[in-house]
């Protein structure tokens, strides 16, 4: 019933524009790759490309929350506002993962550094709370320029989270020269699926796995945290 | 064999035969190690469990032996609440209990015929309806012994016997057309919203209508805050307060019995095309949890909504006293308000199925407020809403007024998104456009609706399921709206009052993330 659920979900409202976006950026992306002009020069086409690969399918629930509770006459720059901010993030994420290639092509023993600093990172309490964060429905402004902010600031807030929760792992696609586009792929589709996964307690654990100890889900009872009111 | 489930104020007041031999049967459970499938606390963490609030509870000790994760994972925090599977699956959880208790009932030479009541709290001819039936209060069974229907974490509102106010019963739930809620959960539907997941991590959720009242408030107002408590602070809460612990106490079956008869009542419907959704997502669903019972000898029963339909078969084999009573005829929701707006009603009017099936319209938000709201006790906010889409709807209700024959004007429904908080006992009345400085009680017409913040702590947890989203809560507004706009009210803005509604948590506070309004139709 996973994948028939999934795809419900995922067809509602905007989602099939974006599930069209999405499959352009795929082709872009097989074009600029195979193509034998291509230089690492062409380096913001290529990651303008993933972006638009890659991130539709992930803010299907943002793009339809954001397209149901908006003024219907602002919708379109509502949702302009938000994608503004989370690509803006991204871009620069680019930028410092480009850095990052650069510094680990040099020598071989970078990268085992890297990929060793990737792996305990998806393992990682801090990623879980990012993963998490991408849970959290948004009190928007429904009136005026305050809501193009909040729009906007919501990318932006999402476009952190993400490029926290799954830019690192970008990197193994960016050193996977010669696999670019079948490791794009796997990563893709792992993202996606740890990205419908409910939000869970903050633990060292093996990403996507249940893990042995039960989730105990609901209200951290036990803490002695002052409840924060403010979303 | 098909059981009746009685009313229980049908029985009598005091002890009789059924409330005794449930009194017997639930000592016996709760005599059982929790690591028996068959005990009272196996089958009440199937509804909810947390170690910390068990053993804060001294339901269980830091040495008590639990089954294995496996078990508890498979079996426990099952209960399905913002969803349109609440009803189908606490059908199947009550049906479970009920078997068990019988087949303790039956080793201990009573009937095989008995089936659990049910507590008709909304029963206007009943003198005592809403008062807690006497045999839960008692010290002491005929006999002497500890009575276990008595439970000390049960607070109510700080008087005893607990009764119920006369809103927390109310059955205006049964007016709602269509049982799964719409987009955006406007109108959340009588059943619940539609959720394809367990946690329904796909989307915010809401509480259905039959689950928002009269279900959560009284699951409220029965656990109450110890008196002298703290409401903010769950170690004061009463069992039936929170779903971590509401199944412990014995009450909590005979209310969930009541509201699986208020859905076969609203099926039974017959002015209405009440029906159950056909959609196989609900009827085999959800799509990444089986629901699994224990039953006895260690064996289990996994079940979906499709199984639980037909209640007169194994293994549910009951039914209600009260089936062949017919659901007294009232005015539609739709006449009603098209003669309160002063337009005629009946012959010019067909009503067409689109407005049965409701959800197939889209909403659209016309207002909302300017940022979160916290309420603390008696609280005021203000929605802006749209001029343009507000200047439609004003034109449009004129015009209805002034011609039979046009269809329904749009609905207008309140939003509270994102309620966060710690206190599941506080229940708070919901006012719009009250006149300043009005007394609430002198404008029930204002009531938009009395809510209940059950379940809410575990929704605020930012690393639960939710991500710490709280949950929404829909209440419709249409008949306060228009009577503003006869009232000749701009519809600029409206005006939102909440008032506690308990003395014993009225301290409770809350967060909203945005009070939002939408418009239903044209």
């Amino acid at each position: 019933m996973w994948p028939r659920a999934l795809l419900m979900v995922a067809l509602r409202g905007p989602g099939k524009s974006l599930l069209l976006a999405s499959a352009a950026g795929w082709i872009v992306m097989a074009w600029l790759v195979t193509d034998h002009r291509f230089q690492h020069s062409h380096f913001t086409a290529l990651w303008l490309a993933m972006i638009l690969a890659m991130a539709p399918p992930l803010l299907l629930r943002e793009i339809g929350r954001l397209w149901r509770t908006s003024l219907r006459r602002l919708r379109h720059l509502t949702i302009g506002s938000f994608l503004s901010g989370y690509v803006g993030v991204w871009l620069l994420a680019g930028a410092v993962l480009s850095s990052l290639f650069v510094w680990v092509s040099v020598d071989s023993s970078r990268i085992a550094v890297v990929v060793a600093v990737i792996a305990l990172w998806q393992c990682s309490p801090a990623r879980q709370r990012c993963l998490n964060a991408c849970h959290r429905a948004p009190a928007l402004r429904l009136f005026g320029t305050t809501a193009q902010w909040d729009s906007l600031r919501y990318g932006i807030a999402t476009g952190c989270y993400c490029a926290a929760s799954c830019g690192p792992v970008m990197l193994l696609v960016l050193l996977a020269t010669d696999y670019h586009l079948v490791v794009m792929g796997l990563v893709a589709v792992m993202i996606t699926f740890e990205r419908y996964l409910p939000a869970r307690r903050p633990a060292w654990r093996l990403p996507m796995l249940r893990g042995r100890s039960i989730d105990w889900s609901g209200y951290d009872y036990g803490e002695r945290r002052s409840f924060r009111y403010a979303p | 064999m098909t059981r009746v489930r009685k009313d229980v104020w049908g029985l009598g007041p005091g002890w009789n035969d059924t409330l005794l031999w449930y009194a017997k049967a639930v000592r016996t459970l709760q005599s059982r190690p929790v690591t028996d499938h068959t005990s009272w606390r196996f089958l009440a963490a199937i509804h909810g469990m947390h170690p910390t609030v068990w053993r804060q509870f001294g339901i269980i000790s830091a040495n008590t032996p639990l089954p294995t994760p496996v078990l508890q994972r498979r079996f426990w925090n099952q209960c399905q609440h913002q969803s349109w599977y609440f009803l189908p699956w606490h059908r199947g959880y009550l049906a479970v209990l009920e078997e068990i208790v019988r087949e303790a009932i039956i080793t201990a030479s009573g009937p095989d015929d008995w089936a659990l009541p049910y507590w008709n709290y909304s029963d206007a001819s009943q003198p005592n309806a809403r008062v807690i039936p006497d045999a839960f209060d008692l010290p002491t069974l005929p006999d002497g012994s500890d009575n276990p229907l008595r439970v000390e974490r049960r607070f109510g509102d700080g008087t005893t016997p607990i009764e119920l106010d006369p809103s927390f019963v109310s059955l205006d739930a049964l007016e709602d057309d269509v049982f799964a809620g719409g987009d955006s959960d406007i109108p959340p539907g009588f059943g619940g919203p539609e959720t394809v997941f367990h946690h329904g991590p796909e989307s915010d959720t809401t509480n259905g209508g039959l689950e928002s009242l009269p279900h959560n408030v009284i699951h409220s107002a029965i656990g109450g805050v110890a008196p002298g408590g703290n409401p903010n602070d769950w170690r004061a809460l009463g069992l039936m307060s929170m779903p971590i612990t509401a199944a412990l106490d014995p009450i909590f079956w005979l209310h969930h019995a009541n509201i699986d008869r208020l859905w076969n009542a609203w099926l039974r419907d017959t002015q209405e095309e009440h029906v159950n959704p056909d959609e196989t997502t609900w009827l085999d669903g959800p799509a990444d949890r089986q629901f699994v019972m224990p039953r006895s000898g260690q064996g289990e029963w996994t079940f979906t909504a499709r199984d639980v339909l037909d209640r007169t078969a194994p293994p549910l084999d009951y039914r209600y006293d009260d089936e062949a009573v017919p659901v007294p005829v009232v005015e539609r929701r739709g006449d009603r308000r098209m003669r309160r707006l002063g337009a005629g009603v009946g012959a010019g009017r067909t009503r067409e199925r689109e407005d049965v099936v409701g959800s197939r319209k889209t909403p659209e938000p016309i207002g909302a407020s300017d940022g979160p709201v916290r309420v603390t006790g008696s609280t005021s906010a203000s929605i802006q809403l749209d001029t343009s889409s507000t200047r439609i709807m004003r034109g449009n209700l004129e015009r209805a007024a002034a011609a039979a024959s046009r269809p329904e004007p749009a609905r207008v429904f309140l939003k509270l998104e994102g309620i966060r908080g710690t206190s599941d006992a506080a229940i708070y009345n919901v006012y719009i456009g009250l006149p300043l400085n009005a007394d609430p009680a002198d404008h029930r017409d204002r009531l938009a609706g009395t809510i209940s913040l059950f379940g809410v702590s575990a929704a605020s947890d930012p690393n639960g399921p939710t991500a710490g989203s709280g949950i929404n809560q829909v209440l419709e507004i249409t008949e306060i709206v228009d009577a503003l706009h006869l009232s000749g009210d701009d519809l600029n803005h409206l005006d939102v009052r909440f008032v506690p509604a308990t003395a014993a948590a009225a301290g409770a506070d809350f967060s909203i993330g945005r009070l939002s309004v939408f418009k239903l139709g044209e």
